[in-house]
């Protein structure tokens, strides 16, 4: 079994760049398709058990470059052991989390969509929609065959990248 | 260290999405002279833009301001806003939202309980940490919350921000079978949910009591969507006279406001005061697990609150299971709420205690004033007290324990801004 997880809020503009193309995949792709919000016991109980998980994320980088996409992979070991998320449980911890109780999917990657806005607000801002666009045909294409293409900016994962909420912290 | 005269204890960032806070302790000598929960988390004007919107929309509006506890927002807008037409939604329709409630209290509460508090009493900085040592506990704390999200999405048709729930009931009930099928998932969480009281009664709790009024919810079973509020101080009141009761007040650090009674005692809702009010309604089998777990008439240890919310997570399951056994599905889906000029008032047991909301209604159906206060706020005073308290017993640890001990007494509470305090920073000012 193959599911795609959209993590983010529609809420927060660009932070619903995960939800949007799992929107996005509806009846293009032999997968099961989620939303949910990050929350790590949610993230692990989507993904327990499956073959392939592949969660869509929002993420903010410095330097930015909105629409960029990281491919971080699936080392499971080294996204355990990355700040993704700055002070709050976050995909660095459900990781953690499920390595530590055994409910990890077969393999798992990671698209990490960088945005641009996350105020209040419902859309996302033009070149992360591409971005969207861009991820879902590349799932499309890679769900329905044996191809695995990859983004361009993928290799090497830039360092840096963080969660949205972690950048949330305190001034 | 710990004998300098002038020391300030600064957390940053307490929290993330669901709210942001921060504390701050000042110390001289011996006296505790300052203690606060800054909550600076900007303020999101829920009440200001419901103002114009149809009668209908508050339970889905008001589920965005919580990823944890929608359902609780959704119950209190539907309570509030059927009162306010003259509407009573009960029988079947009233069971099932008590079914989607305990489904809210389960989840909630496990993710509390294993993920956020245990950690505390076992010694790790965190989840992770617990379940490195203690696979077989984190996973059944995993399966609980499971348990408890799968009710959410069978009856809520999503396990967050639910989209099933409507004023007057639900866009669609579910077929009998759907919900026996989640009875033997439910008896496996009977289980885990005993497992986990007698697990926390093995703790070590802090010696520290507080003797705040409690404030809760009570009805002819065990509080959740709704009932009379009453006070260990022997305050009762209905849903409609909240606001005459207690008053919120505006403080400088919080965006958050700090609710009181209206003659200015400060109170705490929440488990603690729900178990103390009502105790004797919880089922057969969840009294016991009270009683073998060493909890009295009342628990005045915050501490020993992760306890009392494992009892809770028995009650919920035993009577998730208990609706479901008895489930016929209604005639129709909801009751028709034609709206009307008026003002409803409602109130009901989020995990975290008292939900209080309030809608005007004009003439053409459309709402003209909102009012939401959520427990947070309510508790704020009370926990600032309690760290006040529990700081004064203390001052001769050194720094990080203290900071330490401190993150863990804002966490008994489990407010809104818990899910980060475990990778809290601290500044230690030394004047």
């Amino acid at each position: 079994m193959t599911i795609v997880i959209g993590v983010g809020n529609d809420f927060r503009r660009d932070d619903g760049a995960g939800p949007a193309v799992a929107e996005a995949l509806r009846g293009r792709v032999p997968a099961t398709l989620a939303v949910t919000d990050g929350e790590p016991a949610r993230l692990i109980a989507l993904w327990a058990g499956a073959d392939l998980a592949i969660v869509v994320d929002a993420v903010r980088a410095d330097p930015p470059e909105p629409g960029r996409v990281h491919d971080l992979g699936a080392d499971a070991a080294e996204l355990s052991a990355r700040s993704v998320s700055g002070h709050a449980l976050g995909l660095g911890d459900a990781v953690a989390l499920g390595l530590a109780v055994g409910q990890m999917p077969g393999r798992l990657r990671v698209l990490a969509i960088e945005g641009a806005d996350f105020g209040f607000g419902h859309g996302l801002t033009p070149r992360v929609a591409a971005a969207v666009d861009a991820v879902a045909d590349l799932l499309t294409i890679s769900l329905n065959t044996e191809e695995q293409p990859m983004f361009a900016s993928a290799i090497p994962p830039a360092p840096d990248v963080s969660r949205r909420q972690g950048e949330d912290r305190a001034p | 260290m710990t004998h300098r005269n002038d020391r300030t204890l600064k957390v940053g960032a307490l929290a993330r999405v669901e709210g942001e806070g921060a504390l701050y302790v000042r110390a001289r000598g011996t006296e505790v002279e300052e203690v606060r929960l800054d909550i600076y988390e900007p303020p999101r004007f829920f009440e200001a833009f419901l103002r114009g919107r149809a009668h209908t929309e508050p339970p889905d509006i008001t589920a965005r301001i919580c990823g944890i506890c929608p359902v609780a927002y959704q119950m209190s807008a539907c309570q509030a806003i059927e009162a306010a037409c003259g509407v009573t939604v009960d029988g079947t329709l009233g069971e099932l939202r008590r079914l989607l409630y305990c489904g809210e209290w389960i989840e909630s509460h496990a993710l509390h309980v294993y993920l956020l508090h245990a950690p505390d009493f076992l010694g790790y900085p965190g989840a992770v940490e617990l379940a490195h040592d203690h696979r077989a506990v984190v996973e059944r704390g995993l399966r609980l919350k499971k348990t408890g999200n799968t009710l959410l999405k069978v009856l809520g048709g999503r396990e967050i921000h639910p989209v099933n729930v409507r004023v007057g009931g639900f866009y669609r009930t579910p077929a009998r079978t759907e919900l026996t099928a989640l009875t033997e998932s439910l008896r496996e969480a009977r289980d885990d949910a005993l497992a986990t009281v007698e697990w926390a009664a093995g703790f070590e709790f802090p010696d520290f009591t507080h003797d705040h009024e409690y404030l809760a919810l009570s009805a002819d079973r065990y509080p959740l969507e709704g009932g009379t509020l009453r006070s260990s101080g022997g305050r009762s009141f209905p849903a409609a006279g909240f606001e005459q009761n207690i008053v919120e007040e505006q403080v400088p650090h919080s965006t958050a406001l700090h609710a009181r009674f209206a003659d200015g005692d400060m109170y705490l809702t929440g488990p603690l005061a729900r178990y103390a009010l009502n105790r004797d309604r919880l089922s057969p089998l969840a009294l016991e697990a009270a009683e073998r777990a060493g909890l009295g008439a009342e628990c005045r240890n915050p501490f020993r609150s992760i306890l009392v919310r494992a009892v809770e997570i028995v009650y919920a399951v035993d009577e998730a299971l208990r609706i479901i056994a008895g489930y016929e599905p209604p005639p129709r889906p909801s009751v028709p709420v034609p709206p009307r000029e008026g003002t409803g008032h409602g109130v009901t047991e989020a995990p975290r205690g008292v939900l209080y909301h309030r809608y005007d209604l004009g003439p053409d159906g459309l709402l003209t004033g909102a009012r939401i206060v959520p427990p947070t706020s309510q508790n704020q005073a009370a926990i600032e007290d309690d760290l006040r308290r529990f700081v004064a017993t203390r001052l001769h640890l050194d720094d990080h324990a203290l900071t330490h001990q401190c993150e863990q007494a804002i966490r008994n509470y489990d407010p809104c801004i818990s899910c980060s305090t475990h990778f809290l920073d601290l500044t230690v000012d030394r004047s």
